[in-house]
């Protein structure tokens, strides 16, 4: 077999999928976006208010009692209510017209983490208004709204990016 | 591995290319036929420019063992001088690249280029197994672990892709975390670990890390693929190896692998190039034209329907036997004539003959042991075996030498002349359909009557030992046609050769015997109708010169 040699065809045969390779391992290439194109990203997370809360009642009656337990166990929701978080209501308007409306649940098994909020748009590259709502969805309506509206400048291929910011409770620009 | 030429039945037997004519084989599963009789005539296109014994369709797992290792060779070279922080990446990659003049651009460029190499030849090795029938049965678990190695390349592809953290890079990481994120695995969507230029460290470093571990595990999942085939043939030829290694090397000197621009997450990326090898659909995705969620969607039906494939492809008939071949039965061991000797161990293509400590009291340390879910009943053990002591349904060594006596009868000829068969044909059930030839209605050899034939599971059961007992029961020619090239379903071309250099082994080759004039060994393809009666005639008349004379 070592003294066989390979004939001018046969090494052709061999070459012929590298230079295969070599041309679609870049190309054609793709224009993924294209140059008036720019985005909007809104992307944070944010702690939601728990859905139930203890009663004043409960409140008194647990006071009572903390100062015989553990440090642990000094917390309301041990002894009345649930862990479980409110869903994060969340609207976002483009130039006045709504592109998103709904409810984010909270992470965990028990909804009790986390809303992470992650959500782009594709827009042309100039300016656009951007408004936002968020409201923690309690049932009696109890829960904290933010709201954000802002005329913002896309420039060519720019990633905007809006956060929310615990300290403040606002919505920014990044 | 070096074999000399002159002595390889596969180099001897194959010199011309034969005349074309059509032939089903009727052992593959209908479902594959078609896709079969493609396959065979593209492996014999092949043959005719490389030669069967260079034939690189017949070494298709190893030369993805080659690619393999020039992917892992030029990775750890560039892992040495790879900054893995995402900051540093962009930055070290240019380096190896520009700063380092040839070396790191052309290690670069193999590891790229010897990867999407391997997409390609896999893809081949795969088509390859599946449409000759070597996938199911006893070769699922080499089946179903090349099925899960696929994703696992894929993975790799695009983390090595994303390594190099320039714009091709960042639309990849942005596509695959889309793709991921549809996993529920991580309560925060996958997407914001690319937000910003600052934020990406920690899916960046996971990616890093495994692409450098996965490999690893990359080798173990070969492991066990190999883990049922006897010695795999894992070399390709030399001179194959040596096309191979200079053709990726002139493409990197040529064409080297660079970098596009840096990422950077505050713009969108514009035009970027694709690997059409690793993410052929990603603009697909990008163009929203196919979502994350149908990526997983038809990725796990591909999935689950290849895995399953060996389970779904219906049987095939079974065989309307011609000859006294008997295959499709269990394989047997008569623990009162096993002496524990090893040879049908060493006979077995499948890893399915085992030797065990001895339970029955005989004065032997060990017995052999058949798994019976690993035999392909390709009955190899039963003529390894110096003792009797292996049989295969009806098929057993004496079975076998019986019908050569009877073979050689006047009347088994067939046509009603009482003239003594001087040579036996062995026919492998695979290589082509004896009926075609022998049936006393339709044969086309010149003297049936002179020539008895016999259909066999594999030429690998003709031991030295056969043809030995075939001469002294009075036949003065044997012919034994198998499969081309090194195409032998039960691999026994390919043992053979990995053989020729292993003298512990003490088990008999036929190749042994090749050399002898009254000995003829001709593999040819299911095309070959012609051009093997020919030659069948041609060595039945040298015999009948030979014993005038
Ligand atoms: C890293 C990737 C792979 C490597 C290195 C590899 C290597 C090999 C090698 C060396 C053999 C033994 C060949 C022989 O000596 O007969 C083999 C056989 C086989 N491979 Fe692969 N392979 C790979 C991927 C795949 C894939 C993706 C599939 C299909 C899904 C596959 C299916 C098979 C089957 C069914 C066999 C048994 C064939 C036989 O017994 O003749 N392999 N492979
Ligand atoms: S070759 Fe025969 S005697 Fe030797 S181990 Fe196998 S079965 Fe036993
Ligand atoms: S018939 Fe014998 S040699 Fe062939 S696979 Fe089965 S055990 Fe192995």
């Amino acid at each position: 077999m070592d003294n066989e040699r390979l004939s001018l065809p046969a090494i052709l045969i061999l070459v012929a999928p590298v230079l295969l390779i070599g041309f679609f391992s870049t190309s054609p290439a793709y224009e993924y976006n294209k140059p008036d194109d720019s985005m909007l990203i809104v992307s944070f997370k944010k702690s939601t208010m728990r859905l139930t809360l203890c009663t004043q009642e409960e409140l008194k009656k647990f006071k009572a009692v903390a100062k015989s337990r553990r440090k642990h166990m000094q917390r309301a929701s041990r002894v009345c209510g649930s862990r479980e978080r409110a869903p994060l209501a969340l609207t976002i308007w483009l130039d006045g017209k709504k592109v998103t409306d709904k409810h984010i649940f909270p992470s965990g098994l028990r909804n009790d983490g986390l809303v992470f909020v992650y959500d782009r748009f594709k827009l042309p590259k100039g300016n656009h208004k951007v408004k936002i709502n968020i409201s923690d969805h309690r049932k009696d309506g109890s829960g904290e709204a933010v709201s954000f509206s802002e005329n913002i400048k896309f420039a060519e291929r720019e990633v905007v990016v809006v956060e929310y910011d615990k300290g403040s409770n606002k919505l920014f620009v990044y | 591995m070096s074999i000399d030429e002159t002595k390889d039945p596969v180099a001897k037997a194959h010199r011309k290319a034969p005349p074309r004519s059509k032939q089903t084989n009727r052992l593959i599963p209908w479902a594959l036929r078609p896709g079969n009789t493609i396959l065979v005539s593209v492996q014999e296109m092949f043959n005719r420019f490389f030669t069967p014994t260079l034939n690189p369709l017949y070494y298709l797992g190893a030369i993805t063992f080659l690619l393999f290792w020039v992917v892992l060779a030029s990775g750890i070279y560039l892992f040495l001088f790879y900054d893995m922080s995402s900051h540093g990446a962009y930055e070290s990659v240019r380096h190896i690249t520009q700063d380092q003049k040839y070396y790191g651009g052309i290690m670069r460029s193999l590891h790229r280029y010897a990867s999407d190499g391997l997409v390609i030849v896999i893809l081949i090795h795969m088509a390859q197994v599946f449409f000759s029938d070597r996938f199911r049965r006893y070769r699922w678990v080499a089946w179903v672990t090349g099925v899960v190695i696929i994703p696992i390349i894929w993975f790799e592809g695009i983390s090595g892709y994303v390594l190099v953290w320039d714009q091709a890079a960042q639309v990849m990481a942005l596509i695959f975390a889309d793709i991921l994120d549809i996993l529920p695995i991580n309560s925060e969507p996958i997407p914001s670990y690319f937000l910003t230029n600052e934020s990406v460290h920690m899916l960046f470093f996971v990616l890093n890390y495994l692409h450098v571990a996965i490999p690893f595990l990359l080798l173990i999942m070969a492991w066990v693929h190999c883990m049922r085939i006897s010695m795999p043939l894992i070399n390709p030829p030399r001179q194959v190896t040596v096309v191979i290694l200079l053709s990726l090397l002139g493409l990197s000197l040529v064409k080297p692998a660079v970098s596009g621009a840096p990422a950077d997450l505050s713009t969108l990326v514009g035009q970027a190039p694709v690997d059409w090898f690793f993410v052929p659909f990603f603009p697909l995705v990008s163009g929203l034209s196919l979502s994350p969620e149908m990526v997983w969607v038809y990725g796990g039906i591909g999935f689950a329907l290849f895995t399953c494939l060996p389970w779904l492809v219906p049987e095939p008939k079974k065989h309307k036997q011609t000859g006294s071949s008997v295959t499709q039965c269990v394989v047997n061991v008569d623990l009162e004539s096993c002496k524990g000797c090893v040879l049908c161990q060493q006979a077995c293509p499948f890893e399915a003959m085992k030797v065990v400590p001895r339970t029955d009291g005989e004065p032997y340390e060990q017995q052999a042991e058949v798994v019976p879910t690993r035999c392909a009943e390709c009955g190899f053990c039963v003529n390894a075996c110096e003792f009797n002591a292996v049989s295969m349904g009806e098929w057993s060594k004496s079975a076998f030498q019986d019908h050569i006596e009877s073979l050689l009868q006047p009347e088994s000829s067939g046509n009603g002349s009482s003239a003594k068969p001087s040579v036996i044909v062995f026919v492998c059930e695979r290589s082509f359909d004896q009926e075609k030839f022998f049936n006393p209605k339709k044969t086309r050899l010149a003297h049936n009557e002179e020539i008895a034939s016999m259909t066999i599971p594999c030429i690998g059961v003709v031991s030295p030992a056969i043809v030995d007992y075939s001469i002294s029961a009075g036949a003065k020619g044997i012919i034994v046609v198998g499969c081309r090239g090194l195409d032998c379903h039960y691999r026994e071309a390919r043992r053979r050769l990995a053989f020729t250099d292993n003298s512990s082994i003490s088990y008999r080759f036929l190749v042994e015997k090749m050399d002898e004039p009254n000995v003829k060994i001709m593999l040819v393809s299911p095309f070959d109708v012609d051009s093997t009666i020919k030659e069948i005639d041609e060595f039945n008349e040298l015999i009948k010169s030979n014993n005038l004379a």
